[in-house]
């Protein structure tokens, strides 16, 4: 990866909600790992040489808008600012920013496209999709089209000579109150050995959620910057509209709201969360989960103390079960000793890939008590957790009915000579149905054995139960297994 | 060697129940002399003895085609719901003739009886498993109501059970045992119509089966339902009548997959077998779907569109868009297509539907009644026509399309090993946690 590329970020005045959208773009600019911000100016006559020196690229989300005119700079700061474009450097302004300055031709020149009094308008904001126009373009080389929600402007002018570039575009429909014509979205423009960049999406925070527009916004200013671009597509690429949906809603909001659910009460709170959930999974590809999945668990998880019902934090923790990670394992412990909401930890800590989640159940199991210490039992056997052998193998004898047959099942799951040693001598000295249980348990711990090539510890297993003293079924399938190794055997029988 | 054992069982029942009429195995199935003689069907005594577990709707419907089968005796019903399972009872004893059918509230109960052979599963789909399970392990064979599971790791932990004790068993998905199913599957495997290149399947979602209603107060239980059994290995939750009836629970993701795999499985399966790929499966999955944001119980997909691929490069559509393909199962060919779906079979050209399967063609295996040949298959030991290893193999097509239509990316998979290779956060989803203290 090149140097980071340093950022001086203009901001203010203008009629968007400027205090909520300058530190997402400062955010996704320095989470990228390609940009440093250097300061934010909300006065850009304070845009002098000395601030520029130490930069690479001037992003503003700045406009005096509804004053188009009358509002410049100051002689010092805009003859420093063109000098730093000029000399190879990068301009780039994002949504509103070219809607000022429109008595200033070289800013407009650098911006290619502002908005007109009477001419320039946009429909409502809605999900749409955004088109590449020139696939030669830096920007938007290997870019595919993606869906927005955002405001989309028409009939924006250049008040400039020439035209700028149009990388990309969408479509402005009639329904949407828009043009019913293509506009651009993304345009580029020269200055000297400098570069332009007007990037006309990005209403509000809502928009900028899109990790479209957040590519589109890192390579724009990183093109701007150098004339070259190195940023990646993103893994959670929002090539439907319901992806871009998705991406639009504020995920701790919508989390938030269902801290009261209740059952019974509409569920619509909770298909919102289910919806952010689905498009969370979509963004992990293969083995490891996204950032966008792992940044949801996260608040999920950090939701759940403060979720006033039991509906609300079973409703969570089974999201968990989708998306959780190994980093919120850990505070998932607590729950399990609640009657309420153990099943619904252990739903989470059943699936959460890796160790961690292994590590809380057999961390709480002789805290458990009752129901609870059979279902963790269960999970620790669900995920063969072959470490929890010795703890199981003491249940055996436990005068818990269902605890016993819990631990049994385990270690039959488990497998390995340890679990089997176990199991055969608990058989010994358990009578009735459980016996029959445990014979179950040595079966499937014999099948483990021979799938991993021990036939002699198989053998034994088989032999010793069949025996008239075992359940009818335990000991027809004791002969089968029996059976199936004399067929296998080499030189065996073959019938 | 098992239909001896069976046999042992059962003159030891037979002289214990006309000792005693007491006791746990007091099932009363002494039958009436007029039992005995019905027309050449075997006595009592030599017939195969039945229990019935969930004996709703669908379970009571197979329930009586089972009774219609001569060697069948019913012997015992079982459901969490008294006014099913005593109706259940009724339906048996007027049957036969008698008092000879016991209602159990337990299904263990049912299970510890030594007299009973075989049992039919037609519970709610989250406890398909679980009373299959235990049905093996107490020996019993087995007819399992579609869908099979609600887990991956459920259908490959049955398939192990029953292998292990040696069970015969049935699947019901009882297109198999219908001529037209199996002459379309014996077109396409057969080359009539050149090399199958797609198949074309859509089923219904029930989209007009949800509650509709967003929001609902929880109601006291009925009295004579145990609804803590009815939910089982599923959460917990506040009983509303809407809950648990057919069909609004289907669409509840707690106790079914949806019609992905209510409706869905009986297609797939038929395309599994035309495909001759019943014993393995696709290798890649890719899906969309749309969810319900305004039920308050419903939470299944509205609509689903799966695009599956198979090693053979056959591509499969499946989808509940009955305008994107047409209802039923359809394979395609350079050379022709034939379509099927219940009570009709249509194909291109026409001829095709005239033609004979030749000796020396593949011949799949004839079922004619779908309950029958599983009876038979206890007295042969030889496969049904929807064994265990089929069973898994064609719910687990569901089951990856509804993974598929939740992560909304394309997703490889590996028949061989069943698993989605190198994606951990795709293969959680092949198991789900039950309530305590149930397990597999």
């Amino acid at each position: 990866m090149s140097a980071v590329l340093r950022v001086l970020v203009l901001s203010g005045r203008n009629d968007h909600d400027f205090r909520a959208t300058t530190p997402v773009i400062r955010r996704v600019l320095e989470e990228s790992g390609r940009f440093a911000v250097e300061a934010v100016l909300e006065d850009p006559s304070r845009c002098d040489a000395a601030i520029l020196a130490r930069c690479d690229v001037v992003v503003s989300n700045w406009s005096a808008f509804p004053d188009l005119t009358g509002r410049r700079w100051g002689a010092a700061a805009e003859k420093a600012f063109l000098e730093f474009v000029r000399a190879g450097k990068g301009f780039l302004a994002v949504h509103a920013a070219s809607a000022t300055c429109q008595d200033w031709p070289e800013f407009q020149g650098l911006v290619g496209l502002t908005w007109c009094l009477g001419r320039t308008g946009h429909g409502a904001i809605h999900a749409f999709p955004v088109e590449v126009e020139d696939r030669g373009h830096p920007i938007a080389r290997g870019l595919n089209a993606f869906f927005t929600v955002d405001e989309l402007w028409h009939e924006a002018a250049c008040l400039a000579e020439g035209k700028p570039e149009v990388i990309c575009k969408a479509f402005s429909s009639k329904e949407s109150g828009g043009s019913g014509r293509w506009e651009p979205v993304l345009v580029a423009t020269r200055l000297g050995k400098g570069r332009g960049v007007n990037l006309v999406l990005g209403h509000d925070v809502q928009a900028m959620r899109n990790a479209g527009w957040r590519t589109l916004l890192l390579r724009a200013g990183e093109w701007a910057a150098t004339g070259e671009v190195t940023v990646s597509i993103p893994e959670d690429w929002p090539a439907t509209a319901a992806l871009a949906s998705a991406q639009a809603v504020d995920p701790e909001a919508a989390i938030a709201a269902v801290a009261g659910h209740r059952a019974g009460r509409s569920r619509r709170t909770l298909a919102a969360v289910e919806e952010l959930v689905r498009a969370a999974s979509t963004a992990s590809r293969g083995g490891a989960p996204s950032r966008a999945q792992r940044e949801l668990a996260a608040m999920i998880a950090s939701a759940l103390p403060s979720s006033a019902t039991v509906d609300a934090k079973a409703f969570l923790l089974k999201q968990l079960s989708f998306i959780g990670t190994e980093k919120e394992a850990p505070a998932l412990a607590p729950f399990l000793l609640d009657g309420d909401l153990s099943h619904a930890v252990r739903s989470a800590l059943e699936r959460i890939p890796g160790p961690a989640a292994e590590g809380v159940l057999r961390g709480i199991l002789g805290r458990a008590m009752g129901k609870l210490r059979v279902g963790i039992v269960n999970s620790l056997g669900n995920r063969r957790v072959r470490a929890a052998a010795g703890d199981l193998k003491g249940l055996l004898g436990d005068p818990d009915r269902d605890l016993c047959s819990a631990a049994a099942g385990a270690l039959g799951k488990i497998g390995g000579e340890e679990a089997a040693k176990a199991l055969v001598e608990a058989l010994a000295r358990t009578s009735g149905a459980a016996r029959a249980i445990i014979g179950d348990a040595c079966l499937e711990c014999a099948g483990r054995l021979l799938a991993g090539g021990d036939r002699a510890g198989a053998e034994a297993i088989y032999r010793r139960l069949d025996a008239p003293e075992e359940s009818d079924p335990v000991r027809g399938a004791a002969r089968r297994g029996l059976e199936a190794l004399g067929r296998e055997a080499p030189g065996g029988s073959k019938d | 060697m098992a239909m001896r054992g069976r046999k042992i069982h059962r003159r030891e029942f037979v002289r214990r129940a006309a000792g005693s009429a007491a006791g746990v195995f007091a099932a009363p199935w002494i039958a009436p002399a007029g039992v005995l003689g019905r027309g050449d069907a075997p006595a009592p005594s030599e017939r195969i003895a039945m229990g019935f577990i969930g004996v709703g709707g669908r379970g009571q419907a197979v329930m009586m085609e089972f009774l219609g089968c001569p060697e069948a005796q019913g012997v015992a019903v079982c459901d969490v719901k008294r006014t099913e399972r005593e109706r259940a009872r009724d339906l048996v004893d007027r049957h036969h003739g008698g008092k000879v059918c016991a209602a159990h509230a337990d299904f263990r109960e049912l299970l510890e009886r030594r007299d009973i052979d075989a049992v039919s599963i037609a519970s709610n789909d989250h406890w398909h498993v679980l009373h299959a399970l235990a049905a093996a392990r107490a020996g019993k064979d087995l007819y399992v109501e579609k869908p099979l599971g609600l887990s991956v790791e459920e259908l490959k932990a049955l398939r192990e059970t029953v292998n292990r004790y040696g069970r015969a068993f049935q699947f019901g998905t009882q297109q198999r045992s219908d001529r037209n199913f199996r002459f379309a599957c014996e077109l396409a495997l057969n080359g009539r119509l050149g090399e199958v290149h797609t198949i074309r399947v859509s089923a219904p979602s029930g989209p007009g089966e949800r509650t509709g209603s967003e929001t609902w107060d929880p109601a006291p239980v009925p009295e004579g339902f145990d609804y803590d059994f009815w939910l089982g290995p599923a959460p917990v939750s506040p009983y509303t009548p809407k809950r648990v009836i057919n069909p609004h629970w289907f669409h509840v993701s707690d106790y079914s997959l949806g019609y992905v795999a209510g409706w869905g499985i009986h297609h797939v399966d038929i395309a599994q077998w035309g495909n001759g790929t019943e014993l393995t499966g696709p290798v890649e999955v890719e899906g969309r779907a749309v969810f319900p944001a305004d039920d308050g119980l419903c939470d299944n997909a509205l609509s689903w569109d799966v695009d599956l691929l198979y090693a053979n490069g056959v591509r499969m559509s499946f989808t509940s868009d009955g305008g994107k393909n047409e209802h039923g199962i359809r394979f395609e060919g350079p050379e022709g297509w034939v379509h099927v779906k219940r009570g009709s079979i249509d194909a291109q050209p026409k001829s095709l539907l005239a033609g004979e399967i030749g000796p020396k063609e593949i011949h799949l295996p004839v079922s004619d009644h779908h309950q029958r040949n599983l009876l038979e298959s206890v007295k042969t030991r030889k496969k049904t026509i929807s064994p265990i290893e089929v069973a898994v193999r064609s719910d687990t097509v569901c089951h990856l399309s509804d993974i598929a239509m939740r992560l909304k990316r394309k997703l490889r998979w590996d028949p061989a090993k069943e698993e989605f290779p190198g994606d951990a956060e795709a293969n959680r989803l092949l198991r789900r946690a039950m309530r305590e203290p149930w397990r597999l």
